[in-house]
């Protein structure tokens, strides 16, 4: 479904030594499947997302998605085929929930009445009743309830893919365990192929069919949850697997 | 979402409000001859003579425009045909147009010098001189010079060193005023400092002052116990008016200089103290004034309609409410000119802005240049304006000057909404699948619109303001009665413009406020 072959992202800085932020870096994400990018700060992650929606374009290599070369498709049809929920939502504050999930319906032109009842159920999918929410703004929403208006409107065309970035991060616990919970189950019902990034081990493992661990923008091993417990490639993986239990480590923001 | 229905609304008022301002032109059938006078009493005075004498002794019809700011403003005007004539001084004519650098005495060849060096450069003809000479003078108290013995320039040498000068700020740069004065008298003051001309008669009454620069033909000469010294030695420049008429004007109305030639040296100078003295102190209107004085030349006949002469003198309420026609006029003429101004700088700075944050260029350089514009005083910006070919002395000329000031706030306040908005949402919105334009139209640009109201509103009451020197150019607007009230040294004409301006401002102030607020996308109000 989403290839990487041999992707290389470097940033230049002026005045400083550019940032290797992603090295040579080739994946694959196989259809319906749920593939967790995780890994400490700096590591790449956030950047490996961005490459695959083309919010970056790779310094070297490509990527390929449903097998075509994505850079030679037009990056706003692209990334309408995908879904995209960051981490505090990004729901634009200006809109009501209805206009923010409605929002790229309305720009593919579809008509007032088809958009009004895909809104409905995409709120319905996500846990929110309908009536009490719609015509609210993201202001007067609880972090929980923005991040599912979030998810909703990633849906909201139907896309086969949903790349999500740090969905979770900027969550109190108690939340952040039930929208997992309930993520997992929307998982299996939408059943999408999907793409997310986490720094949080048990996150990961709870949600991902396969978890590609990263350091220092190259990938370290990529396996399903059981296989990186019982066969770490290395010490380090052995480490990042033990050191941190479900740790609450802070919300990740800064790796490019 | 931007509020499309809201900024064509707005637009739609604009187009309105522009239709009037813009087509005041065509008048009727008859030629129009139109007369400009200077800002201050005696100049409109003359001009109002002009005008009648033209309005009922020819087929022509008159148009006066009165009060504009001044020289530069008047001579540019009859340069570019805005104006037919105006009356002009041969000492102004001398030095402040034609340059000239040396100092004349003789009024005779004052006078020949300009007409011809006028006709040969610019196409001006001077037409007989009036008669008054409103040169410079030295004014004591009548009391003071008695006891001093001065009744000319140079009896006040002996006493030079207890003796305080106050004089306007004109008089002190200028080489026919003090700077040239005092050398030529060998006079050295006990002190000299400048003063607003007209609070330097309060001063010499209240004893403050001992000398004080006046006009011959000043009508406070008249209200104030003051002897004129005796210009003994002939220091002073001879400043005889006359009107100045267009070659082109006169070769196409053949009749008209001998109709204006009827005031040639009809008027003294003391008849022309009596005449400002009538209109500054009497508060007389300038029309009536100057109709009284041809009537009893016997160049027109007795006043038509009666005496209208709603005087100036009696309650403030009672002024207020007999100029409230007028008011209601000048102040939609200020809305006018403020509302098509910055409606233009909307319309030109929103999209320049955008621009700016988009392409990254540019952005210092539009700063800068519109910041620059805001350095240029007021009224220098106006009279620079009328020397534009096709702006002139019109509303054309006010709403330039006015749109100019506008784009600056506007187009900063753009900048910031833009750049202020937040750059994950702009992120997110890309993430999604939104085209550029896109996330200009339905993020940045509704999430900005806050920020760039408050422009606007900024630039609305700064315009307001700036709008009531439009009537330095005879832009009309509430400036009116401010800058009439300013030369005659009357407070209730200048509260009448300077108080309906200011609840202008505050009106819009408010109004904008609300629309700002209603403008602000609800998820964003507090």
């Amino acid at each position: 479904m989403i290839a990487l072959e041999a992707v290389s992202c470097t940033f230049d800085r002026a005045g400083a030594d550019p940032v290797h932020a992603v090295r040579a870096l080739s994946l694959d994400v196989a259809p319906r499947e749920t593939l967790a990018l995780l890994g400490p700060s700096g590591c790449g992650k956030t950047t490996t997302l961005r490459l695959i929606n083309r919010l970056i374009d790779p310094s070297a290599g490509r990527i390929v998605v449903d097998g075509v070369d994505a850079a030679t498709v037009d990056p706003v049809r692209l990334r309408r085929r995908m879904g995209y929920v960051v981490q505090t939502g990004g729901l634009f504050p200006h809109m009501t929930v209805r206009q923010n999930i409605g929002l790229l319906c309305r720009l593919e032109g579809w008509s007032t009445t088809r958009t009004r009842s895909r809104v409905d159920e995409l709120l319905q999918l996500v846990g929110l009743e309908a009536r009490a929410m719609v015509d609210r703004y993201p202001a007067e929403l609880s972090g929980g309830q923005r991040q599912r208006v979030g998810v909703a409107r990633a849906l909201a065309l139907d896309p086969d893919i949903l790349l999500l970035d740090e969905p979770f991060g900027a969550l109190d616990p108690i939340t952040r365990h039930r929208l997992q919970e309930e993520f997992k189950a929307i998982e299996r019902l939408v059943n999408k192929t999907m793409v997310f990034v986490s720094h949080d081990l048990e996150e990961a493992f709870l949600l991902a069919d396969r978890v590609a661990l990263l350091k220092d923008g190259r990938l370290v091993q990529v396996g399903t949850p059981d296989e990186l417990r019982e066969r770490p490639a290395d010490s380090w993986v052995t480490r990042f697997l033990t050191s941190r239990p479900g740790a609450d480590a802070p919300p990740d923001r800064g790796d490019a | 979402m931007i509020r499309p229905v809201a900024w064509a609304t707005l637009f739609a008022l604009v187009m309105l409000a522009a239709a009037p301002v813009v087509g005041q032109q065509a008048d009727g059938q008859a030629a129009r001859i139109v007369i400009g006078s200077k800002n201050f009493t005696e100049s409109r005075i003359l001009g109002e003579m002009l005008a009648l004498l033209i309005d009922e002794q020819t087929d022509l019809v008159a148009d006066h425009r009165s009060g504009l700011g001044g020289t530069l403003v008047c001579f540019q005007a009859l340069q570019n045909g805005e104006i037919d004539l105006y009356p002009e001084y041969t000492g102004t004519g001398w030095s402040i147009v034609l340059e000239e650098p040396g100092r004349i005495a003789d009024p005779l060849r004052a006078f020949l010098h300009v007409q011809a060096e006028y006709r040969r450069r610019f196409g001006i003809e001077w037409l007989r001189p009036f008669g008054i000479n409103n040169t410079y003078a030295l004014a004591m108290r009548e009391d003071r010079a008695e006891a001093l013995g001065v009744h000319t320039v140079s009896d006040l040498r002996p006493h030079a060193g207890s003796l305080r000068a106050g004089f306007s700020i004109e008089f002190m740069s200028r080489a026919d005023g003090w700077p040239g004065l005092g050398p030529f008298y060998e006079l050295e003051l006990q002190s000299v400092r400048s003063l607003e001309h007209g609070l330097a008669y309060e001063a010499i009454a209240a004893g403050a002052i001992d000398l004080v620069d006046a006009y011959s033909t000043d009508g406070k000469l008249r209200r104030y116990p003051l002897r004129v010294l005796d210009d003994d030695r002939g220091f002073f420049p001879p400043y005889h008016a006359a009107p100045i008429v267009r070659a082109d004007t006169l070769a196409a109305h053949p009749g008209l200089a001998a109709v204006l030639d009827r005031l040639a040296f009809r008027i003294a100078d003391d008849v022309m103290i009596g005449l400002n003295y009538a209109v500054e102190e009497d508060g007389r209107d300038f029309r009536e004034v100057a109709r009284g004085f041809l009537v009893a030349e016997g160049l027109l006949d007795a006043a038509p309609g009666g005496d209208q002469a709603a005087s100036r003198r009696g309650g403030l309420m009672a002024f207020a409410i007999s100029r409230l026609d007028d008011t209601w006029r000048l102040g939609w003429q200020h809305i006018q000119l403020t509302t098509v101004a910055v409606m233009l700088a909307l319309v030109l700075a929103v999209p320049l802005g955008i621009g700016l944050v988009r392409t990254g260029i540019g952005e210092r350089l539009a700063l800068g240049a519109a910041g620059v514009v805001q350095t240029i005083p007021s009224l220098a910006l106006l009279a620079f304006m009328i020397a534009v070919p096709g702006l002139g002395l019109s509303a054309r000329s006010a709403i330039v000057a006015l749109f100019l000031y506008a784009v600056l706030p506007i187009l900063r306040n753009t900048l910031t909404g833009l750049r202020t908005v937040d750059a994950d949402l702009v992120d997110a919105a890309r993430g999604i699948g939104l085209t550029p334009w896109q996330i200009l139209l339905r993020i940045q640009l509704p999430l900005a619109t806050p920020t760039i109201m408050a422009g606007v509103r900024t630039a609305t009451v700064i315009s307001i303001g700036v709008a009531t020197l439009a009537a330095f150019i005879g832009a009309g607007g509430l400036g009116e009665p401010i800058v009439t009230g300013l030369y005659l040294n009357d407070t209730r004409l200048i509260l009448s413009g300077a108080i309906p301006a200011a609840l202008l401002a505050l009106l819009a102030d408010h109004g904008l406020g609300r629309l700002e607020h209603r403008l602000t996308p609800r998820g964003l109000r507090r």
